[in-house]
């Protein structure tokens, strides 16, 4: 374990492996599965005493490097939307590597391959939004033609999250704020042109893109799993996330109403 | 009866709808709608028979997870995938909209009763995920415990990590 070569491969290892976890993780991978992942790809490349800490928004990792020092990588990951093609790439990529996909190179590229995956472009996108925001809105208790009108809010809430906000650069929390003004401001207006009857089952169907409830339920999930700090802070971005959105849609409400 | 119908076409809709914005592959949509529509007609079942709300959450996540792992068996795929979009119907979202909603409007005991039910409603998912997560996975037909490792073979590794 002491030549120069394995030492340089291990250190590359070790990379790969912090990477493989930080895409997982920010692409919504479960906590407990993605330490998992991390521990069995680590053991399949041979690594020695790896061990890894996952939490909501970092992960640190260590393992003995030489067989004397401990070698050590953090990194911070940032709360992100979450992308299922992604995390399934990802897991096949860590079944091949435990099953012997073993170049350090290759690895790399399939990485960076993976982290800029879409399943589907942005029309796509805003039908989904669309749809389902009509969905929910009837769920709700909304009649079908609010359904509809809820429909169109959705796509025009997804056309300026797809298309404005890259642009404007601002803070998470004004984004949140500025989508919900946009999406509410567009339900009060298609409502005043006589679209619907309800326009607060309207509304919840239009902002549903936006609201936490996954991030609510995972974080309740982590506190059932005695994952108090990562329970903690999906827990707080929840609530900013709902607080956000009420702003916004009360400042529409305010300034249309 | 006709409002049920349309009531369970919707949550198909919704489920398949966020499973597309979430990036789920396409040949899984059509079962992640199945998911959701299977969870709300347990949701609505549960309540028609007089369950409360949490009772009905529970009983439809539990069921939905349930069937998120068979589905994770069948298609060789992750059980999250399956789970994501088809708890979406059972979430909370619109309660911890309303709770922030009526707290700013100072609505105080609205908002708290919104919080409660959305507190409640998140811990009965909750549970009810991990109920069905503990269920050996040899119902499901998986020969070993983790479930991602089933093509390669485990390395006889536990949880902790110890060798």
């Amino acid at each position: 374990m002491s030549h120069p070569e394995t030492a340089v491969s291990q250190r590359k290892y070790f990379e790969l492996v912090t990477e493989l976890g930080r895409e997982m993780l920010e692409n919504g991978g479960e906590i407990f599965r993605t330490g998992d992942v991390m521990r069995y790809t680590a053991h399949s490349l041979g690594l020695e005493n790896f061990h890894a800490f996952v939490i909501a928004n970092g992960i640190f990792a260590s393992m003995l490097a030489e067989g004397q020092t401990y070698s050590c990588h953090v990194q911070y990951i940032s709360l992100s939307p979450v992308s299922i093609c992604r995390l399934e790439a990802l897991n096949t990529l860590s079944r091949r590597i435990v099953a012997g996909f073993r170049d350090p190179d290759a690895i790399r590229q399939e990485l960076e391959r993976i982290s800029t995956m879409e399943s589907y472009g942005n029309r796509m996108k805003i039908l989904g939004a669309g749809f389902g925001s009509g969905g929910f809105c009837y769920l709700f208790g909304g009649s079908l033609y609010d359904s509809v009108t809820a429909f169109l809010a959705g796509v025009i809430l997804y056309l300026f999250l797809l298309y404005l906000i890259p642009r404007l650069s601002l803070p998470r929390i004004m984004c949140t704020i500025a989508s919900s003004i946009v999406a509410a401001s567009a339900c009060i207006l298609l409502h005043r042109m006589g679209m619907g009857h309800k326009l607060d089952q309207i509304t919840i169907g239009a902002i549903f893109p936006l609201v936490p409830g996954i991030a609510l339920t995972n974080s309740f999930r982590n506190f059932l799993e005695n994952d108090y700090l990562a329970g903690l802070v999906r827990l707080a971005d929840a609530l900013m996330t709902a607080g956000g959105i009420a702003i916004g849609v009360g400042v529409a409400a305010m300034v249309l109403g | 009866m006709r409002e049920s119908l349309f009531q369970l076409l919707a949550a198909f809709v919704g489920t398949v709808s966020f499973a597309v914005l979430f990036g789920t592959p396409g040949r899984y949509l059509m079962p992640c709608g199945a998911v959701g529509l299977l969870g709300w007609a347990v949701y609505l079942a549960v309540c028609g028979l007089n369950g409360t709300p949490a009772a009905a959450v529970f009983v439809a996540s539990t069921v939905l997870s349930v069937c998120s792992r068979y589905l994770a068996r069948f298609y060789k795929a992750t059980t999250t995938l399956f789970l994501t979009s088809g708890i979406f119907t059972l979430v909370p979202g619109a309660g911890i909209y309303y709770t922030a909603h009526y707290t700013i409007m100072g609505d105080t005991r609205t908002a708290l009763s919104y919080g409660l039910t959305s507190f409640k409603t998140a811990v009965a998912i909750g549970l009810g995920i991990g109920v069905a997560y503990c269920l050996s996975p040899r119902i499901f037909g998986w020969h070993r415990e983790a479930e991602l490792w089933k093509e390669s073979g485990g390395t006889g590794q536990d949880r902790t990590g110890t060798p």
